[in-house]
């Protein structure tokens, strides 16, 4: 492979169930960037040798099918060879393509600017040389041909897709990528969304929750029956955590329905008129829905508490904004780079949105996976967004605490 | 020996002493300060980091980039000037003030007029902060006149605009949030209603697919429609001219105003 290529431009083997899009298959190939790799199945990746590949430095790969076990070798020298790994292909029939390929995602340019995000997409193309092409085992007494899977690649200039033979050297050049197609307007799918992207109205009900746990605690202050309260209890902690766990709760239950809610209503809406949702597994459904309850009642928890540290409700409720929907706003608008919406979406409490992330981001798969543009991803995964936003709130909990403990009421 | 004034003359001298009694109690409310510090503050962090952030790709608007702070910042303009009405209420003082000043609408007058002058000098002040940073860290991003990129100057017409225009929608924008404030009393659901106002309108267009609806959304959204005054590439593309969108978000504070005027002249306070 030449330099300058994509680091996931790819090249190598392949058996495959037929040729049509999306059956199965088990690939061993070099990769431009990422070393020796063993695909199968579209999101399946593991890494074999590592290490740049050229001319000088040529890889071995094999594949060999026991029933409908795949498994992968690599090798430096063609003599000795390490395993990379076995996929079991369910269903696969007896009868299977084998060939050699070579291809290149496409490269994503991102430039953002206010209320928009721009995505150019340009086609790469891989050539890949291969030689000491061998077969074994039961296989018809055909010559190897060559020719175009998949969709046709458009806006490359002077390049057309190829297979060239001589001397038992094979040129094979390619476009494209063996990959699950990604969602999102970014990457050629615009009107087609999964089910988390109508969730976004998730954040204009957050700041009517932001509004009532503030109250709950500032409306003791104001009145004074915050004396009351601690003359009836008077082991401050324990208002605290009472407060805590009835607004977690009645924040958790309506986010719940809200959420369960907005799945059936847009669900059979797009049924309805039609629209194709993009498919999302039950499993990454109810976590959607769970998560986006659970993000609701622990940003509540974190309102009470910050409304307990500063008292005062246009302060509680300005901090809590600050920090959940403004940076939110900001990533999702694409009103500042990238870049900073990343790390906003990474340290800041807006992280939890992560648990309304409805489809996987696959290191191996070249894609523009941006928050801004409603393709809804995030920089952390799911849990990992949700359990920021739950470290502030314990933070907080404990600064108000402390402070109620020790400030006169 | 004074002698009782009577209503013409009481009528006229009741702006400026209304006006004074206004900018006694802003000025000595705590906040006051620290927010509009921290409006200032805010705003050029964001607009630094923005800048900070850009890389060269085609059709950045470097004023607009320059200025993006003004949408973090104006969430704290949003509270100084629900502050100056709502805090009337949770203490009590607005049944002293409106003793004191029967004219009810001149004290919201008064208090807009004091609002909107107090965050015009701060945004003043964070936009010729943010257009200095900017004009100082894009010719290091690669935003060179080589490039193809104007440096960022007051001198320049459309500069000048998004610059003055920001200013302008900072002012607004509180003015727009008193109104709010001054129909819904309560500082907590004001802040929450008037930021909701502000942030969910750019996420409902950023989400809604169909691009008739999106336009139209923000063409009446107080924030998109208002923030296209910081444009200054691709302006003929814009659904309104910068200050047709300006003039939405003055629709919207104006409507607010006058709102909030007559609930505070016919309910009890």
């Amino acid at each position: 492979m030449q330099p300058g290529l994509m680091p996931w431009s790819k090249a190598g083997i392949l058996i495959k169930q037929d040729l049509s899009q999306g059956s199965a298959y088990a690939a061993m190939m070099v990769t431009s960037g990422n070393g020796v790799r063993m695909q199968w199945n579209y999101t399946g990746d593991t890494p074999g040798l590592s290490g740049a590949v050229s001319a000088a430095s040529p890889r071995w790969l094999r594949l060999t099918r026991d029933s409908d076990t795949i498994t992968g070798y690599d090798s430096t020298d063609g003599a000795h060879w390490t395993q990379v790994g076995a996929v079991h292909l369910a269903g696969l029939p007896s009868a299977v393509q084998a060939g050699l390929f070579a291809t290149s995602p496409q490269y994503i340019a991102i430039s953002t600017s206010f209320g928009s995000g721009n995505v150019n997409n340009n086609q790469t193309v891989a050539t890949a040389v291969f030689d000491h092409v061998r077969r074994s085992g039961a296989w018809p007494a055909i010559t190897w041909t060559g020719g175009d899977i998949g969709p046709a690649t458009e806006g490359i200039q002077g390049f057309s897709q190829g297979y060239h033979q001589a001397a038992g050297r094979f040129t094979v050049t390619g476009s494209g990528d063996i990959a699950p197609a990604i969602p999102g307007p970014g990457n050629g799918n615009e009107g087609h969304e999964p089910i988390g992207f109508f969730l976004a109205g998730t954040v204009a009900g957050l700041i009517a929750v932001i509004v009532v746990a503030t109250m709950f605690m500032t409306a003791e202050y104001r009145r004074g029956l915050i004396r009351t309260t601690l003359a009836v209890s008077p082991v401050r902690g324990r208002v605290l955590a009472a407060k805590a766990i009835v607004i977690g709760s009645a924040a958790f239950v309506t986010g719940l329905a809200a959420a369960v809610g907005t799945v059936i209503v847009a669900t059979g809406e797009a049924h309805a008129s039609g629209y194709s949702l993009w498919p999302v597994p039950w499993p990454a459904e109810l976590r959607l829905i769970a998560g986006t309850a659970a993000l609701v009642a622990v940003a509540a928890v974190l309102t009470l508490a910050v409304a307990t540290m500063v008292r005062r409700s246009a302060a509680a409720v300005m901090l809590v904004i600050v920090a959940i929907v403004v940076p939110y706003f900001l990533t999702f608008t694409a009103a500042v780079p990238a870049v900073i919406g990343e790390w906003l979406l990474r340290i800041t409490p807006a992280a939890a949105f992560a648990v309304q992330q409805s489809t996987p981001r696959y290191h191996q798969v070249q894609a523009a996976y941006l928050p801004g543009l409603g393709d809804g991803f995030f920089p952390l995964a799911p849990w990992a967004g949700l359990a920021v936003l739950c470290g502030w709130a314990a933070l907080a909990l404990a600064g108000a605490a402390y402070l109620l403990r020790r400030r006169d009421a | 020996m004074s002698l009782p004034l009577s209503a013409g003359q009481r009528s006229h001298r009741a702006w400026p002493e209304t006006l004074h009694a206004e900018w006694t109690k802003l000025r000595t409310l705590a906040s006051t300060g620290w927010l509009l510090a921290g409006a200032v503050a805010l705003t050029v962090a964001v607009s630094t980091a923005a800048v900070a952030a850009a890389a060269v790709a085609p059709g950045v608007d470097l004023a607009k980039l320059s200025l993006t702070g003004i949408q973090a910042g104006q969430a704290v303009a949003v509270i100084l000037a629900v502050l100056a009405i709502s805090n009337e209420y949770s203490t009590g003082m607005i049944r002293v003030t409106l003793t004191a000043m029967p004219r009810r609408h001149t004290v919201l007058a008064a208090k807009a007029a004091l609002v909107g002058g107090l965050v015009l000098a701060a945004g003043a002040v964070t936009v010729l902060a943010s257009v200095l940073a900017g004009r100082l860290i894009l010719p290091e991003r690669g935003f060179t006149p080589a490039n193809g990129y104007q440096l960022l100057s007051l001198g320049n017409g459309p500069d000048l605009r998004a610059a003055c225009g920001s200013v302008l929608y900072l002012a607004l924008v509180a003015l727009l949030a008193l109104g709010i404030a001054a129909v819904v009393r309560d500082s907590a659901v004001a802040i929450g209603t008037v930021l909701a106002l502000l942030y969910l309108f750019p996420i409902a267009a950023a989400v809604v697919s169909n691009h008739h609806w999106q336009r139209h959304l923000e063409q009446i959204g107080p924030t998109t429609a208002g923030l296209y005054i910081q444009a200054t590439a691709g302006v003929h593309a814009l659904p309104l001219t910068p200050w047709q969108g300006l003039g939405v978000l003055a629709l919207w504070a104006m409507g607010a105003l006058i709102l909030g005027g007559l609930v505070l002249r016919f309910r009890d306070a």
